[in-house]
């Protein structure tokens, strides 16, 4: 590890980052110069983000390193999952997952 | 915040910000229409003093006080334009994070904070495990500030691999950012300097938290509030975690690698009742867990996109008589 690598993957996150908001903008004014987007635009890329998280979250919560993740880190994910669909209070959701998960651990269950 | 400070002349407007009384809509909208005219007649050529306040107004007429501007609160980029840019920006986002947040909303960010601290320890623990220098570690946390990309570099050189591959992985890993930001759009707010501050506090759950809300007010707050806090914690934990070492043990021991996708599903389930988006969605992950064996990470995250062609409409042609 050195800095040039720690400033490369610096400035390239954040030109990730920046860039998001900046094409948006050039959309903005690609259609029509308003500052808001066309509602079915905005509306296709809201649900892009919602499609992101959600593939983030199965592959955080079944996959580790290419893999199966195990039985504990799904069971604790899906028990957290069940209570926020029930309602409880994010919380207990969180709080929920992880007791699952570092109980089953404790237990052996890998 | 030491920039909060900033310059004598910040110290000036900032005063200036508060005795006009910005918490009363009814009062600042009423007092901003009318000095509107006046303030458009003055030149160029004004005092310096009085350009400053002129600026601190255009702040205020854009504020999220006066119901019929489109802007939440005074972002545009005019209002931003010298030295007392950053301090105007910092309090107008303060106030309406203290106006728009409710109690419940902050438990549950601070519980997201929490979590995020920890990880930031864990990360620091294992950074100068990995052989890494004592600023390494905190270098990442701050110019970086995407967990999952700051253990995979750790990682693969703490395995020997080459630092380009682990850079490169990294940077795979983070391009999801650009959808993230794309999709929370103006969020963040439109003017120049809330977008240069507001991008590097795009993190997942800060996109999350703050898609997750209804009103573009409180999503707003919700997401300053919850970048800057897990901006803070996270480095705050990478520091302590880096110092204490060893002491810190696995997070995932601890269930945390459970946590955050468990809280992030939490905050997706209500867009998922939504049909079309249920269905782009299922696909996406579907995609995803299939390709993740075979790819880098972050591409199957990425390849989950292809998920959205549920959302075009359907072909005409496929009418099939029941």
């Amino acid at each position: 590890m050195n800095i040039f690598a720690i400033l490369i993957l610096a400035v390239g996150t954040y030109a990730f980052r920046f860039a998001g908001p900046l094409l948006r903008a050039r959309l903005a004014k690609a259609h029509g110069g308003s500052a808001e987007l066309p509602p079915r635009l905005t509306e296709l890329l809201s649900t892009a983000a919602t499609v992101l998280l959600v593939a983030l979250i199965a592959t955080a919560a079944l996959t580790d390193g290419g893999g199966f993740a195990g039985i504990a880190l799904p069971a604790g994910v899906l028990t957290g999952g069940l209570l926020a669909w029930r309602k409880a209070p994010f919380v207990v959701v969180v709080v929920a997952a992880a007791v699952v998960a570092a109980g089953l651990r404790v237990l052996g269950v890998p | 915040m030491s920039l909060a400070k900033g310059t004598s002349s910040a110290t000036d407007s900032a005063h200036s910000v508060s005795t006009l009384g910005l918490p009363l809509a009814a009062s600042s909208c009423d007092s901003v229409d009318l000095a509107m005219p006046a303030r458009l007649a003055s030149s160029d050529s004004d005092r310096p003093a009085r350009s400053r306040s002129r600026r601190s107004e255009n702040a205020m007429a854009s504020s999220g006080a006066c119901a019929m501007n489109p802007l939440p609160f005074g972002l545009s980029d005019r209002s931003f334009d010298l030295t007392n840019s950053l301090s105007l920006f910092i309090i107008e986002v303060m106030r309406s994070i203290w106006r728009t947040l409710t109690p419940s909303l902050q438990r549950d960010m601070l519980a997201m904070a929490g979590a995020i601290a920890v990880v930031g320890m864990s990360f620091g623990a294992i950074a100068v495990a990995s052989g890494l220098d004592w600023w390494m570690p905190s270098a990442l946390s701050v110019l970086v500030f995407a967990g999952g990309s700051q253990f995979m570099v750790v990682g693969i050189v703490a395995a020997g691999g080459g630092l380009a591959a682990a850079v490169v992985g990294a940077l795979l890993l983070n391009a999801r950012h650009l959808p993230f930001g794309l999709a929370l759009g103006d969020i963040m707010g439109r003017g120049k300097l809330a977008r240069a501050i507001g991008s590097h506090l795009l993190i997942d759950e800060s996109v999350a938290f703050a898609m997750a809300q209804k009103e573009p007010a409180r999503a707003r707050a919700v997401f300053w509030f919850l970048g800057t806090t897990a901006f803070v914690v996270w480095n705050l934990g990478t520091i302590v975690g880096a110092a204490a070492g060893q002491v810190i043990g696995d997070p995932d021991a601890f269930g945390l690698d459970a946590a955050f996708p468990a809280g992030l599903l939490a905050l997706v389930l209500p867009s998922l009742k939504n049909a079309r988006t249920r269905n782009a969605a299922l696909l996406g992950a579907a995609v995803a867990l299939t390709t993740t064996p075979f790819l880098p990470a972050g591409v199957p995250v990425l390849l989950a996109l292809v998920g959205l062609v549920v959302l075009l409409p359907a072909p005409k042609k496929v009418e099939v008589p029941a």
